[in-house]
């Protein structure tokens, strides 16, 4: 199979969802990624309720990895480590800043071990600056980027984006910095530290928002599904089985909907004509779009749309999404046999390289599955040799 | 330029609109590659959504900083014929047009490659370059529709909620970069560039990761709007809580943090109290004890809030405004904002990279280019037009 990251050894300390998404995105381009954790399994694991052994994120994030534990407290842990180091392209973890460093296996120690080693490290505020330490999960990243403020309405609260953002947004983001610097190396034959910050990850996604507080001086308030005044019609539409959201960006696309609607009576209308006039009349005009979509069903609307060259859309629900038969032609969903979970459907990755393979999806690993493949059959340690480490709770 | 950047020599033809496409570009300047800005004579789209009088806005100045810019009508033969000419030079080409818009223009993926096989061509779309959905107009708005996003956002008893910050955007733009790098790394062993492509609603998938994990377990149930709280509300605490000035979010993962809290809101009296001994417990008298932190929030600042819970290692933070983000001494000390004087703007706070290449030299500045403000260096220095050629170019609408 002709994969873009085949032959690249990637040594995953990845935890939750920040450090794993980037490499379980190396796998499934090619890469060899050996999932490392600590003896118990990482945190994410711990979220397993009682009775299963794994969790569909779980299984999302670490499909076609291999899994090792190792005990990076004990100094044979750590001595295992540099054995795979001196093998391997790439480090990545999403620690707290300086738990590397506090082990003794830092960028500093590796470096010189490995001197072409890429080693990635992903975390909520960075590795400098006075907010290092703060701890950071997506919640309180989305609280402290800003990105919270500008989700609600105005006479209420800040409002979380349901789903996670910033680690994803972290995760993507060091997958992009390891290859910039898998790049770089193939001239230069050094590797880099690199690194990203969630917080940072996020920022440009204010630049609209931060657009309206430059103009007016002050902090705009909150608009729910509003545009502030800058299109109409936008905005989250009841149809009959639940919601459209509609963003008419041009004003071809108003024309589209009087069409759409049967109201073309209203196309000479001179008040209507730019989304000025329209937000002027906004009463009038948000009249004529329920008229129209609380006489629909999801699926019509969305007809609609496409016939009519409207931008809109559903408000798809979890279940939709995972089963929508436009991701599931593409190949960006799949339905897996995962031996823990049953019948699932899994994602394989949003990064196509055409006339490349995806990785064949595999199953998450178990917690250790494969110690004696990695330490045994890569490393060369005896059957022997593994057994004392298990027994000393080492691996 | 500098040579100790990552990208350095790696020259990008970028005829992005928007946002999605020109933050990827914008993380290749800034990672050191030549990125030339390729607009329609008028300029790219966002340009038109500037006020009057102004030639950028705060998006336009933050995502094309380090470019240079040029204009080409891609809708003359001329224009065409100047593009495949870059394209002889060029590393890769990124857009994000609707599908399929490139090849009516007879500047598709299949033509470009067949002139420079060893160019990569990177596409950013709504949906994608195949399957049922693939003509859907695509907005960030209704991605967060199509995507399940919004069906997460908001509140229980009121409608989905958009996210105020574009992020899919943004995120597909980051989800664009990772592809385009990964095919240029694989070009260095096989001399050969690939069409890499990106859609949004599948870049955002896997941050519906906590929502699937409820949905699965819970039998095919649908979860519903929480607000500010966890998924089926089953973690307390978790929320935004209002303080004096504003508010905080604050979320315990472990049990020492339920005690540590205890420590911070000195109601250590309450530290086996069976109603909050465990997170279970805590769900089971959910009321209470969101009403226990908000009573205690609600009587201090922000700062002092945040001062208790970084004492006892709990993790919170204060939800920062606009203004507050801007002037982040965190990120300002790191190097990711700085004051950069803009034509448009004068001193404005402007975005570095998010990526960091430690040891690299970091890229100086340079404020985005006028409409066309490159026209010369690129279509004369490098081209080799002559200034003859490029005047009657100019005339004719081509440049």
């Amino acid at each position: 199979m002709a994969m873009p990251l085949s032959g690249l050894t990637v040594l995953d300390f990845g935890q939750i969802f920040q450090g794993s998404y980037a490499t379980l995105l190396m796998a499934k381009a090619g890469a060899n990624v050996i999932k490392i954790e600590p003896l118990g399994g990482e945190p994410l694991r711990r979220r397993t309720p009682p009775g299963d052994t794994t969790t569909l994120p779980f299984a999302m994030l670490n499909a076609n990895k291999r899994g090792v534990t190792l005990n990076l407290k004990a100094e044979k842990g750590r001595a295992l480590l540099f054995e795979m180091v001196k093998r391997a392209d790439v480090v990545l973890e999403n620690f707290a800043p300086g738990t590397m460093d506090a082990l003794g296996i830092g960028w500093s120690v590796l470096h010189p071990l490995n001197s072409r080693l890429i080693y990635a490290t992903a975390s909520g505020y960075g590795i400098s600056g006075p907010n290092r330490s703060d701890l950071a999960m997506d919640l309180t990243v989305q609280a402290a980027s800003g990105i919270m403020s500008v989700t609600g309405f105005a006479d209420g609260p800040p409002v979380r984006t349901g789903v996670t953002v910033a680690d994803f947004m972290g995760g993507i983001h060091a997958y992009g910095a390891i290859m910039t610097a898998l790049y770089e190396r193939e001239h230069s034959g050094l590797g880099r530290l690199v690194e990203v910050a969630m917080q940072e990850a996020v920022y440009f996604t204010l630049a609209g928002p931060m657009e309206q507080y430059r103009r007016r001086g002050t902090v705009p308030p909150r608009s729910g599904n509003g545009a502030g005044g800058a299109t109409a019609p936008y905005g989250v539409f009841e149809v009959k089985d639940g919601y459209v959201a509609i963003h008419t960006g041009t004003d071809q696309h108003w024309f589209n909907i009087l069409e759409a609607a049967g109201r073309t009576d209203l196309a000479d209308d001179p008040r209507l004509q730019t989304m000025h006039g329209r937000n002027q009349y906004i009463d009038e005009v948000t009249e004529v779009v329920t008229t129209w979509t609380s006489s629909l069903t999801k699926a019509e609307i969305e007809a609609q749309g496409r016939r009519f060259r409207i931008p809109l859309s559903p408000v798809r629900d979890v279940s939709e999404v995972m089963h929508d038969p436009h991701m599931h032609e593409r190949g960006m969903l799949e339905w897996v046999d995962h031996p823990e979970l049953g019948r699932v459907v899994l994602p394989t990755t949003p990064l196509r390289v055409h006339g490349t393979d995806v990785a064949q999806a595999v199953a998450s690993p178990r917690v250790g599955q494969h110690n004696d493949e990695i330490y045994g059959d890569w490393l060369g340690h005896s059957a022997a040799e593994l057994a004392a480490l298990r027994a000393e709770k080492v691996i | 330029m500098t040579s100790n950047t990552p990208l350095d020599g790696f020259v990008i033809l970028d005829l992005t609109q928007f946002y999605q496409g020109p933050y990827a570009t914008m993380m290749l300047a800034k990672a050191g590659a030549d990125v030339i800005k390729i607009e329609p004579p008028k300029g790219e789209s966002l340009r038109g959504m500037a006020p009057a009088g102004k030639t950028g806005s705060y998006p336009v100045a933050a995502l094309n900083a380090n470019k240079r810019g040029i204009t080409l009508d891609l809708k003359s033969e001329e224009g065409q014929a100047l593009l495949k000419r870059m394209v002889l030079k060029a590393d890769a080409l990124v857009e994000n047009y609707s599908p399929g818009v490139m090849d009516r223009l007879g500047v598709g993926w299949s033509l470009l490659h067949e002139l420079n096989p060893r160019l990569v061509y990177a596409s950013a779309t709504g949906y994608g370059l195949s399957g049922p959905d693939r003509d859907n107009l695509a907005m960030d708005f209704t991605i967060q529709a199509a995507s399940g996003v919004m069906s997460l956002t908001g509140y229980a008893d009121g409608p989905p909620l958009r996210t105020g910050a574009p992020y899919v955007d943004i995120l597909g733009g980051a989800h664009l970069y990772a592809g385009l790098m990964t095919a240029l790394l694989e070009r260095e062993r096989t001399g050969r560039g690939r069409l890499v492509e990106v859609a949004m609603v599948e870049a955002v998938f896997a941050s519906l990761a906590t929502a699937i994990d409820q949905y699965h377990r819970a039998g095919q149930k649908i979860p519903g709007r929480t607000g500010n709280a966890f998924a089926n509300f089953n973690r307390a605490p978790y929320n935004v809580y209002a303080a004096k000035d504003g508010y905080v979010a604050i979320i315990l993962v472990t049990e020492a943090q339920w005690q540590n809290l205890l420590r911070a809101m000195e109601r250590e009296d309450l530290k086996d109290d069976p109603r909050f001994i465990k997170n279970d417990a805590r769900v089971a008298h959910y009321a209470e004890t969101e009403a226990l932190v908000s009573g205690w929030t609600s009587v201090r600042t922000r700062a002092e809030i945040f001062a208790a819970t970084s004492k006892f290692k709990i993790p919170c933070a204060p939800v920062r405004d606009l203004e507050e983000a801007m002037h982040d001494p965190h990120m300002h000390g790191r190097g990711m904002l700085e004051v950069v004087d803009h034509y448009d703007y004068g001193p404005v706070v402007l975005p570095n990279s998010p990526l960091r290449f430690h040891g690299a030299d970091k890229v100086p500045t340079r404020v985005s280019p006028r409409v066309g403000e490159h026209n010369d260096e690129i279509y004369g220095d490098w081209l080799g037009l002559s200034a003859d050629e490029r005047h009657r170019l100019r005339d004719a609408g081509v440049i």
